[in-house]
């Protein structure tokens, strides 16, 4: 017995010493400055001088701000239109990618490419795709006899631009999904086969169930990137036109960085960060019986 | 839910949430503390300093400027320069080419602000308001003989004032001009523009240089910034106003008829006449000239010095006028204010001096982007005549005495621009309110923020 539990403080031991840089970086990087950023919330802060004590005035002052509904309801649109645009154009090219054609291989990698490149590239080289004069989309359109839209310059469709603009990422899930595909026992399609499933029933009762875990990570990941959107907004439309790409993200960076409101950008920041815990919450309840797993050693996940 | 399944709920948003790779709502501070830390050692370099002896300047200070490599360049010209005259002093050159004002704010905050820092003038007053920069007003009494010289365009002193004291000294100034290719207005058989053309002159000339034709290649006469003060030349020479001072603003005077005037210039220029693109775009705006896609354009006194080598005949006019109302344009400052807790005043001071002197102004003016305020060097035959200068390159230099500080100087001028103006405009050019109603919310905007700091 005695020396069981040596063992198991050993093993104990061994844990936290091997956990220590993520415990530190996370205590460090993430958990202190998340706290004071709390006490931040609770202050006025030009940066330039001391906090000073406001209680809850940044929290009233947000409430009855007209931009920060804005920005939140372009947020959320933006949310709720791009991420299952995502999943499904993803799901879709990685099913096409999952047959054993000649040639596959090279398309997996042309339509993993623009994962790699850097955010603000592909809002540079969106700019001149969305160019109205000059695009080739409405070069192309012209071809067609057709005066296309001004992108994201009208406040009509900027943000339906974007939208559409997400799709160029959907590289980094295809690669899960394409894991997730390759990773269902081809038995289950021979047997359903034989009792004669057709592909529709064969997507729904064996590839979707397979790939659920995946899924389900691509989904919240998904939300909390959507709803942290930042790099368009400041690089392609500097929130606008008239507000309508004011992503929530952006006017936090705005009002810390550039505006001199840290306090007011701290308390937003908070605000956002219990939205996304109450969608990713929502979206956990939603999913539960949904979700599939081989085997359930760690329980459930809510 | 029970504490422990919220517990691990937040485990699995922690987790999901690095995974997204950004720490939600920590994004502000912990950026603060990673800034701060690197920078503490560039205070130890400075502590070591010996203390400036009576007339003898000696040590090390640290400079901070943004700008393209060519700025870069020169500003290493000016610190050799002033190195070979003053010997056994040093200038650490800190170049931020990026958020220069955050990176600045951070450094004040963290206590190792440069000592010497080139801005415009509203970062000044940024800084000012909470002393955290240098009042100079008693070394400008001390050096009166250079200071006081005709030589300068004195009454740009006042936008470099924070509540009547000097804060700063001055680099020069960016005013803004009419540009038109003279090519597009010989095609289009327009005489060019005078120094007695109106707005409607203005209007007229552009009807008949836009072309407008659905197909290839789309003309247009000039084309409106998407950055708000890019519209301050036009409500300027319309006669209006952003505030009753835009270097030491009290009162909100956007909402005038002379104002709505300007505004409703714009949206029928846009709308009415579409002789500009009914959207801002960026890109078309910073190459339309150059690439001859525009016939004219109002750009700051910057300008020259890239279009210098362009292919097709062009020249720089005054802004056309509105009849009844004065010459009017607007300009960008720049200059160089004194940390107020550098280790080393004299140096600072003398190094900040070093710009306004002749040797610094002659460096300065070598590129062409700014016009310096010593009016001799800027109005030199060097510095206006070179090759590709247009014929009248001068105007640069003359356009300062009736131009307008083209920003506020007020603590928050960026909120202010940025949320209480773009928007509004944004609007207009849309045509999806009137004049009188983007003047009246612009005025009600800048209103509450201009509260917010008095």
């Amino acid at each position: 017995m005695p020396r069981k539990r040596s063992l198991e403080r050993g093993n104990t031991l061994a844990f936290f010493a091997f956990a220590s840089p993520w415990i530190l970086g996370f205590v460090f990087l993430t958990l202190i400055p998340m706290l004071a950023s709390l006490f931040m919330s609770f202050t006025e802060w030009n940066i330039l001088s001391p906090p000073i004590w406001n209680g809850l005035d940044n929290y009233r002052t947000i409430f009855t701000d007209k931009l920060f509904y804005k920005s939140v309801q372009v947020t959320l649109i933006y949310t709720l239109f791009s991420v299952p645009l995502n999943i499904v154009a993803s799901v879709f090219v990685a099913m096409m990618l999952n047959t054993n054609l000649r040639g596959t291989r090279v398309f997996r990698t042309i339509f993993y490419l623009p994962a790699i490149i850097s955010g603000v590239v592909i809002a540079i080289l969106w700019l001149w795709i969305y160019n109205p004069d000059y695009g080739i989309i409405n070069g192309f359109l012209r071809l067609l006899g057709i005066e296309g839209p001004q992108w994201i310059y009208g406040a009509d469709w900027a943000l339906p631009s974007l939208i559409i603009m997400s799709l160029w990422g959907i590289g980094s899930n295809m690669v899960l999904y394409l894991a997730g595909l390759q990773g269902i026992s081809t038995e289950f399609y021979e047997a359903a086969s034989i009792d004669g499933a057709g592909f529709w029933s064969k997507f729904f009762n064996i590839t979707l169930p397979g790939i659920s875990p995946v899924l389900l990570f691509t989904l919240l990941t998904g939300i909390i990137n959507a709803l942290q959107t930042f790099t368009q907004a400041f690089v392609m439309t500097q929130g606008g036109p008239n507000n309508a790409t004011h992503f929530y993200a952006y006017y936090i960076y705005n009002n810390a960085f550039q505006w001199r409101k840290m306090g007011e950008a701290c308390a937003q920041a908070w605000i956002l960060f219990i939205i996304i815990f109450i969608i990713t919450l929502i979206a956990l309840k939603i999913t539960r019986g949904f979700i599939h797993y081989d085997s359930k050693e760690g329980g459930e996940i809510l | 839910m029970s504490l422990k399944k919220a517990l691990s709920a937040l485990m699995v948003l922690a987790l999901f949430t690095m995974a997204a790779g950004c720490g939600s709502g920590s994004g502000g501070t912990s950026s603060q503390s990673d800034a701060a830390a690197p920078a503490a050692d560039s205070v130890e370099s400075t502590d070591a300093a010996a203390p400036a002896a009576e007339g003898e300047l000696s040590g090390e200070i640290v400079y901070s400027t943004w700008g393209s490599m060519d700025e870069k360049k020169v500003n290493e010209e000016i610190i050799a320069a002033f190195e070979a005259k003053y010997p056994g002093t040093k200038v650490v050159l800190e170049y931020i080419p990026e958020d220069y004002v955050a990176k600045i704010d951070t450094m004040f905050l963290g206590g190792n602000a440069p000592d010497v820092i080139y801005g415009h003038p509203h970062y000044f007053t940024g800084w000012a308001s909470q002393g955290l920069i240098m009042d100079l007003t008693d070394r400008f009494e001390a050096d009166k003989e250079l200071f006081d010289d005709p030589k300068f365009a004195q009454h740009m002193y006042d936008s470099f004032k924070y509540e009547g004291k000097n804060v700063a000294t001055i680099n020069g100034h960016d005013t803004f001009l009419l540009y038109y290719n003279k090519d597009l207005f010989d095609e289009a058989g327009v005489s060019y523009p005078t120094d007695e053309w109106t707005w409607d002159d203005w209007l007229e000339a552009a009807k008949k240089l836009t072309n407008n034709e659905s197909g290839e290649a789309k003309r247009y006469a000039t084309v409106f910034g998407d950055f708000a003060p890019t519209w301050f030349p036009y409500i300027y020479s319309h006669g209006g106003n952003i505030f009753d001072s835009m270097d030491a603003p009290t009162q909100v005077v956007f909402n005038s008829p002379e104002t709505v005037e300007a505004l409703r210039f714009i949206q029928d220029a846009i709308q009415t006449h579409q002789v500009a693109p009914s959207y801002m775009n960026k890109d078309l705006i910073s190459g339309s000239f150059e690439t001859g896609q525009v016939a004219m354009d109002i750009e700051g006194s910057w300008a020259p010095a890239g279009r210098r080598h362009l292919e097709f005949n062009w020249d720089m006019a005054n802004l056309p006028l509105k009849s009844g109302k004065e010459r009017r344009t607007s300009a960008y400052y720049a200059g160089y204010c004194v940390n107020a807790q550098t280790k080393n005043p004299d140096l600072a001071y003398a190094f900040a001096k070093f710009f306004q002197e002749d040797e610094g102004q002659q460096i300065l003016s070598q590129l062409g982007l700014i016009t310096v305020i010593n009016e001799e060097i800027a109005g030199s035959d060097q510095n206006l005549k070179g090759e590709g200068f247009p014929e009248h390159h001068s105007l640069r230099v003359s356009s300062i005495e009736y131009a307008t500080n083209g920003y506020a100087n007020v603590a928050n001028w960026e909120e202010m621009h940025k949320k209480g103006i773009k928007p509004y405009f944004d609007e207009l050019v849309a045509g999806n309110i009137t004049p009188e109603e983007c003047a009246q919310s612009v005025q009600e905007e800048l209103e509450k923020l201009l509260a917010q700091v008095k």
